[in-house]
């Protein structure tokens, strides 16, 4: 287990583009932090800036007080399952877990053992720590019966077991994982994400994971760190990523549906808060933003998320249902009303037909409120 | 009714005519392939029926130009021994060391050959340092130069180096690459994913390591490909060891074959001759017919990959 500290890291290429910029972050020991952001945000380079596989040009990094900003990945302890595995095409499942034990041999170790004619009696038990170490990882996976096999002659989930085993049987301070899960199909990836998730715990050790699907990020991370442009949008556990995003960026990047953003101007009059979306007007007593809108009406985003729109509900608008989405346990329901559209998610029962117009409301208290421009920054 | 006969008609011609310029485009074909095998196989086959004819025969078939006298008809299977045993100034003797000699240079030259060719390759393809561009294009440049260019500079160097009739001169070089193969290891190692190069750096390698256990073996067809050129070059090579070797207990077989020659140039004995060349082939062939597959293989990769 080890401690991972960024300090305004950042990585500018030779070319001048800047991938990574001023990343802050602490990570504890036993900690399962996931990377998330679009293509393109930097969290692969902030990944191989961890494995050593990218050099950090500015800020400090540690891990486990020691700063690691020249240290080649060789020397930082980590294992890092890559996208597409990166196994061995020539080795076998065996070999392939091996290859990183071999290396940990002690070359002057070795040498005195040569001289000392204990050599063979140390390699041999040394060849036969490695062989348990790779056969209780192999079983941990449950690939044993797999050992013997080349790489291509296993399917995704299975070569995917191997590259997590191969990292696994070293034991390291770090686990990194870039995308492991982004080349399995639908099922696979949620059974295998159960799986991580349970070896995480079972291991208690550091892991570092890298995806752009916010959903296997919110479902997987003890924290969440968010990422655009090279930048960190928000550091938080998966719930309150959800329930208080830091700006409109995350707010509309968490959460599928994602959620309903609707432009206009917040007024407050009476202890009623009144936001206007051209003349679609939605009402509700929210004293958290009473101190908002003080001097006149507040432009600003009002984001709401898809089941705080309540449909078939009195006291709200009238709209227009576009569409339906039947999910089986939920239904999606697309609205229209003065201009306006919105995202509704309801109980697979509601009896909601496209066409037909329906009263919808908005609860103001747990909608969230955004700066209406380019950082778009929580206001409330 | 009959607009339609007219069509099928005219699509049974057409495919007819298709159908019969494909018989003749494969006729030609064959008749082409025919001759180009002639072409390559008759100095082969002319060596064979000339290594075990009798000496007048063998005159007459060679000097004389007598064709009919090619063939044998009483076949003198002992030609290859006593054309063996006839080879350097010591009965049998110059043989087996010709034969020692060309086993130790070529096996040392295939060695440094592939070991040297692939490191450079894997450098240049791999590691990212300033100049990498340059000093492959100054690699590419001296594939530029003749070998004769080069050749008394470099007999220069090494009789100053007091390596002249050793085997040094021909084996020393090959540890510092070819030009060729390392440009044929970079085109194929640029094609490995980096990916692979990555998890041996996290699995704690360092760049011999991953050069020994990853790309060494991952570069088989090409390996194939340089071993058997260099060992057919080497093992047939006779200016070098000419140049470099002058004792007899030096020679290889390539050069030992040149005692059947006389003093003005001349071949006393070509049945004998052919004999001794015919036996030194037989690595080559057994070679190429072991290694064909990977060979031709590594060849096709070559050739997509660079």
């Amino acid at each position: 287990m080890a401690t991972i500290s960024l300090d305004r890291v950042g990585k500018i290429y030779p070319g001048g583009v800047r991938a990574v910029e001023g990343v802050d972050l602490r990570i504890a020991h036993g900690e399962f932090i996931v990377l998330v952001g679009p293509s393109g945000c930097g969290k692969s380079t902030l990944l191989r800036m961890i494995a050593g596989l990218e050099t950090i040009t500015e800020g400090v990094m540690k891990i486990d007080d020691l700063v690691v900003n020249e240290l080649p990945p060789q020397a930082r302890d980590i294992a890092m399952v890559f996208q597409n595995y990166a196994l061995y095409p020539h080795m076998n499942v065996h070999d392939n877990m091996a290859f990183g034990l071999l290396r940990r041999r002690k070359f002057p170790s070795r040498l005195q053992s040569i001289f000392s004619g204990s050599y063979n009696s140390g390699r041999k038990t040394e060849r036969q720590e490695i062989n348990r170490k790779v056969t209780a990882a192999a079983a941990t996976l449950g690939i044993k019966q797999l050992l013997g096999r080349r790489p291509a002659a296993l399917s995704g989930g299975q070569r995917q077991r191997v590259a997590l085993g191969r990292a696994l049987v070293r034991e390291p301070k770090v686990f990194l994982l870039d995308e492991p899960l982004s080349n399995l199909d639908a099922k696979l990836r949620v059974e295998m994400r159960a799986e991580l998730r349970m070896l995480h715990r079972r291991l208690g050790v550091t892991m570092v994971y890298v995806t752009h699907d916010q959903e296997e990020a919110m479902s997987l991370g003890d924290r969440v760190v968010v990422l655009k442009d090279g930048l960190v949008q928000q550091i938080a556990a998966p719930q309150e990523m959800y329930s208080m995003p830091a700006n409109r960026f995350v707010a509309e990047f968490v959460g599928t549906p994602t959620m309903n953003m609707l432009e206009g101007t917040l007024s407050i009059e009476d202890n009623c808060a009144t936001f206007a979306a051209k003349s679609l007007q939605i009402q509700g007593a929210v004293d958290a933003w009473k101190s908002l809108a003080q001097s006149g009406p507040l432009s600003a985003v009002l984001g709401i998320r898809p089941e705080h729109v309540l449909l078939n509900a009195a006291g709200g608008f009238a709209a227009t249902v576009e569409a339906v989405e039947h999910y089986g346990d939920r239904m999606d329901v697309v609205v229209q009303a003065l201009g306006q559209r919105l995202v509704a998610r309801c109980g697979p029962d509601a009896s909601i037909h496209e066409g037909s117009t329906i009263g919808v409301a908005v609860d103001l208290t747990r909608a969230h409120l955004f700066q209406n421009n380019q950082a778009g920054m929580r206001i409330g | 009714m009959s607009d339609n006969t007219g069509a099928t008609n005219m699509k049974f011609d057409s495919v007819r005519a298709g159908a019969v310029g494909g018989q003749l485009t494969r006729t030609l074909s064959f008749v082409a392939l025919v001759c180009g095998t002639a072409i390559i196989v008759f100095p082969l086959l002319w060596m064979v029926l000339v290594s075990v004819l009798t000496p007048d025969r063998a005159q007459a078939a060679t000097v004389s130009g007598d064709l009919t006298k090619l063939f044998p008809n009483d076949p003198q299977w002992n030609n290859f021994s006593d054309a063996l045993s006839q080879m350097g100034s010591v009965r049998w003797k110059g043989f087996f060391d010709a034969l020692a000699n060309s086993i130790v240079v070529t096996t040392l030259v295939v060695t440094g050959t592939v070991l040297s060719s692939s490191l450079v390759g894997f450098a240049l393809a791999r590691i990212r340092f300033r100049g990498n561009n340059a000093l492959f294009l100054l690699m590419l440049g001296t594939m530029m130069l003749p070998g004769q260019v080069t050749m008394i500079p470099l007999f220069l160097l090494f009789r100053n180096l007091g390596w002249v009739d050793t085997i040094l001169p021909l084996v020393v070089p090959a540890f510092f690459g070819s030009a060729f193969f390392i440009f044929m290891y970079r085109q194929f190692i640029a094609q490995v994913p980096e990916a692979l190069v990555e998890a041996a750096k996290v699995d704690g390698w360092g760049w011999f390591g991953i050069w020994w256990h990853v790309m060494l073996p991952l570069c088989r067809p090409v390996t194939a490909i340089c071993a058997v050129f260099t060992f057919i070059f080497t093992w047939n090579d006779f200016l070098a060891p000419l140049i470099y070797l002058h004792s007899d207990e030096q020679a290889t077989l390539a050069v030992a074959l040149n005692s059947f020659r006389n003093q003005y140039g001349g071949v006393n004995k070509v049945n004998l001759l052919m004999a001794a060349s015919l036996v030194t082939m037989i690595p080559c062939i057994l070679l190429f017919l072991v290694a064909q597959r990977q060979f031709i293989e590594g060849l096709g990769k070559g050739a997509v990959k660079g």
